[in-house]
């Protein structure tokens, strides 16, 4: 196994960003902000397949012109360790670590390019915590990120899109946990801002490395390089759950269209499921939108337009 | 079903979450804020299919709704 690298892996919003952060703050490892360099990797591999098992892309483009798969993986793979190990050495630091929160997106072909070149430091969070946070994050954004516009393409309740793409992405993160225990660190959001000290104590002894009495600390409050998505965590200055159980704010409504979508996913990754209500029938719908509409316009007459009891009995 | 003072009231607490404790049959329960929106409709489709009515948008106002004793007395003109 090797130690040339560490990969930090998870869905997006599920504090990648805060492992980054706390990674960069080790005496040895570099942790630069989204380099977006194994993503873009990824996408530069993306292989599509077409009549008859053929997949058209780059690998069988070059295939054709005679170059071996392997030989080209291994050329991306250097062209991206290559810019890693750079930033290693001018933060003088002997390794480096990744974190691109859109790499969740891509992670089959990723492991493909790293192979067990890298160590994995994986994170989960509630898929519901996580759906919120999108959505706070595209607010943000005035809009969507690609990997989440395809999502939403197909859902147009934006939070059904977002727990599509939870599932997915944490679902190749558990996949990858699962088929490469010796090679990832598996921990959870809730774990890492409950008791960061043992949480990262783990981390570190599983990627090779001792933990730093006051690193957790210290770690936010110290500039790590300015990197795209950091935004949240520059705004608090220690690690913090406050951003833990949001999903509570659902109406039982949302809860009911998402509960189905993530309860698989929540129970493998160690969650509860959610418990919701099943879906209103359409007739039932149409019922309680009238009735929602009778009782907005109750609450505009207020208690001086009531009209008396039993009218229209 | 009926509509009863104890099934409006287990109903509120099961299902909408209040705390009943200082819940009493007079008790304002939508003028009080004690419900959001939300949680109104529930309880109304509760009442109507408790009570076996279905109550007309006009109907739908504070001196029918706003209390347990109230509500109980609507649905009693409706069975009448």
């Amino acid at each position: 196994m090797s130690d040339e690298g560490i990969l930090i892996v998870g869905s997006p919003r599920s504090g990648t960003t805060l492992l980054r952060r706390l990674l960069d703050a080790h005496p040895s490892i570099a942790c630069p902000g989204e380099t977006n360099v194994f993503g873009a990797a990824a996408r530069f591999l993306r292989r599509d397949p077409v009549a008859e098992g053929l997949e058209f892309g780059v690998l069988s483009g070059l295939a054709l012109a005679g170059f071996e798969p392997d030989d080209v993986m291994g050329r991306v793979r250097d062209l991206a360790f290559g810019f890693m190990e750079d930033i290693a050495k001018r933060a003088d630091k002997p390794r480096w670590a990744e974190k691109s929160a859109m790499d969740a997106f891509y992670l089959d072909e990723i492991r493909n390019v790293c192979g067990e070149r890298v160590r994995y430091v994986a994170i989960v969070r509630h898929g519901l915590d996580v759906a919120k946070s999108v959505g706070d994050l595209c607010d943000r954004n005035d809009g969507y990120l690609p990997e989440f516009h395809e999502y939403v393409r197909r859902d147009s309740h934006r939070f059904v899109a977002f727990a599509k793409a939870w599932v997915d992405t944490t679902g190749a993160v558990l996949e990858l946990a699962k088929e490469r225990p010796d090679q990832t660190v598996l921990v959870r959001y809730e774990d890492l801002v409950a008791d960061p000290v043992a949480t990262m104590q783990r981390i570190f002894t599983s990627i090779g490395e001792e933990y730093v009495d006051g690193l957790v600390e210290t770690a936010l409050t110290k500039s790590s390089g300015a990197g795209l998505g950091d935004w949240k965590t520059y705004e608090r200055p220690k690690v913090t759950s406050a951003s833990i159980d949001r999903w509570k704010e659902f109406t039982p409504a949302t809860l009911s269209l998402l509960a189905p979508i993530v309860n698989p996913t929540l129970e493998a990754a160690g969650y509860d499921p959610v418990p919701a209500r099943p879906l209103p029938t359409p007739e039932q719908a149409r019922r309680r939108f009238e009735l929602d509409l009778a009782i907005r316009a109750m609450r505009a007459r207020g208690p001086s337009g009531d009209e008396a009891a039993g009218d229209d009995a | 079903m009926a509509l009863t003072a104890d099934g409006i009231r287990e109903y509120l607490a099961a299902e909408l979450g209040v705390d009943t404790a200082g819940v009493e049959n007079d008790t304002a329960l939508f003028s009080s804020n004690v419900l959001d929106s939300f949680s109104m409709v529930d309880l109304i489709v509760y009442v109507e299919t408790a009570g076996g009515f279905r109550m007309k948008p006009s109907q739908v106002n504070l001196d029918n709704l706003d209390s347990i004793d109230r509500m109980l007395a609507f649905a009693a003109k409706q069975a009448s």
